[in-house]
């Protein structure tokens, strides 16, 4: 008999433009790094299932095109969201700099939702750079990964399966 | 300006001829530079026309000058009338151009037509190769009672729209509440969640408050969407499906809907997945033979 608990769970990624989002889910569902930068036109839809702690999570991954403001997000894309992650550029400052602001306005438009805070492109930094980055950045980064080498995307999606899985037994949402 | 000396005779006339001659010269003293100045001018016309290169120098400029206007003005200036000409020359060629745009626009007719003729053949073919499935038995029960050739029936049959999907999604999350599909369908998140994003762009962009999209057309098939409070059904038809069979289809949701009205309020997502599949199932898989 499986005991394992099947959930659905819808999540996006956001952030601003050319920050990794479709390269991240492209490396999280199909293990790869789309060499091409083709920019997300208003929105793609993903889907993997993921086994986690007794769960069979069947993640439904809302790639929505980059805004730098979230107030810009059309909020039918964000309807029933349980969780996202809030994607930077670790190469471009402006892509961090209003972070803080930004998931105060996504805190507000969705509430109930997990979130994550992950810094993308760290294959572009050493590591003295990096600790920089690190130190300007107003919120603290959860995870610093790498679409390009799959450097802690798997671990990023996990994680935020984790929370989504203690949301789900603590609230039931 | 030439000048005609009179005549005299004798002394007394050269005499006077001469005084003449000196008052002629006086009088017209004032005159010379003038008539120069004509005579040099005259020469140097005479010498530009009678010289092409010359000529096309000298009005090169203005020609310029001229075809500069013509571009920047030329739909003001022959628009009107270039517009006049072709719908005369169009009307009075009709022949000409249809004989021109028949090959081009003929190919694609004659490629559209045997693509159709195809598939009706292997429709015809395939019912043929099994006379005595539930179909045709069907068909020939109906074409006994009715009257209508069996061969019209058939051909009816083959042109009638088929629910080939059916999803149900809701429409806060996008996530397929249950699905009833004749072939088997992969990725159905990924097609409900896609829908939906496409459905509430496509409103919002319209900012259409009561009204919803209502159809998607891909290729031969059809994706009729009805929508609910919270949720709404997708069904994927293949051909088009004329007014009669939307009805039905609707008729057919909303007893679906009448049927389970636990699953008809904000506690649809309470429901399995395969709850939901099942009874779709069960409601709609005669629906394609029953019309």
């Amino acid at each position: 008999m499986d005991l394992t608990k099947q959930i659905k769970r819808k999540i996006a990624l956001l952030g601003s433009h050319a920050v990794g989002k479709t390269s991240l889910i492209s490396q999280f569902v199909e293990g790869r790094f789309p060499e091409k930068y083709l920019t997300t036109i208003g929105l793609k839809v993903d889907a993997k299932k993921v086994v986690l702690d007794g769960y069979e999570l069947d993640l439904v991954v809302w790639d929505i095109a980059g805004q730098d403001d979230p107030t810009r997000i059309p909020h039918y894309y964000l309807n029933g969201c349980h969780g996202f992650i809030y994607v930077v550029d670790l190469s471009r400052a402006s892509t961090y700099r209003n972070m803080e602001v930004n998931l105060n306005l996504l805190q507000g438009i969705i509430p109930q939702a997990s979130r994550l805070i992950a810094g993308n492109k760290v294959d572009l930094l050493s590591s003295q750079e990096l600790e920089t980055v690190k130190s300007q950045t107003p919120l603290p980064l959860d995870f610093c990964t790498s679409a390009k080498t799959g450097e802690n995307v798997e671990a990023l999606f996990d994680e935020l399966g984790r929370k989504l899985i203690h949301a789900y037994e603590t609230t039931g949402a | 300006m030439d000048t005609v000396s009179p005549t005299y005779s004798g002394e007394m006339g050269k005499d006077k001829a001469t005084k003449l001659d000196e008052l002629r010269k006086l009088l017209l003293a004032e005159d010379r530079p003038d008539r120069d100045e004509i005579r040099e001018k005259v020469s140097e016309l005479e010498e530009l026309l009678g010289s092409r290169e010359a000529l096309a120098e000298h009005l090169q400029p203005h020609f310029m000058e001229h075809q500069e206007h013509l571009q920047a003005h030329f739909p003001e200036l022959f628009g009107k009338s270039i517009a006049s000409a072709i719908k005369s020359q169009i009307r009075d060629s009709q022949d000409e151009i249809i004989d021109a745009l028949h090959p081009i626009i003929g190919k694609l007719i004659v490629q559209y037509v045997k693509m159709e003729i195809q598939r009706i053949s292997q429709e015809i073919d395939r019912r043929l190769e099994d006379p005595f499935s539930f179909k045709n038995l069907r068909l020939r029960f109906k074409a006994l009672v009715t009257g209508i050739p069996y061969e019209d029936l058939l051909m009816q049959d083959i042109q009638n729209p088929h629910v080939e999907q059916i999803f149900l999604i809701s429409k806060d999350t996008g996530f397929p509440l249950g699905t009833y599909s004749i072939n088997d369908v992969g990725q159905k998140d990924m097609i409900a969640g896609m829908l939906t994003g496409i459905k509430s762009f496509v409103e919002d962009a319209f900012q259409t408050e009561s009204q919803e999209l209502q159809t998607v057309s891909y290729d031969k098939y059809q994706i009729l969407l009805i929508s609910f409070q919270t949720f709404y059904f997708a069904i994927v038809v293949d051909e088009i499906p004329h007014a009669r069979f939307q009805e039905k289809l609707r008729e057919e949701i909303l007893k679906f809907c009448e049927k389970h009205p636990v699953w008809t309020n904000d506690n649809i997502t309470g429901a399995s997945q395969e709850d939901v599949s099942k009874a779709l199932k069960e409601h709609f898989h005669g629906f394609n033979e029953a019309n």
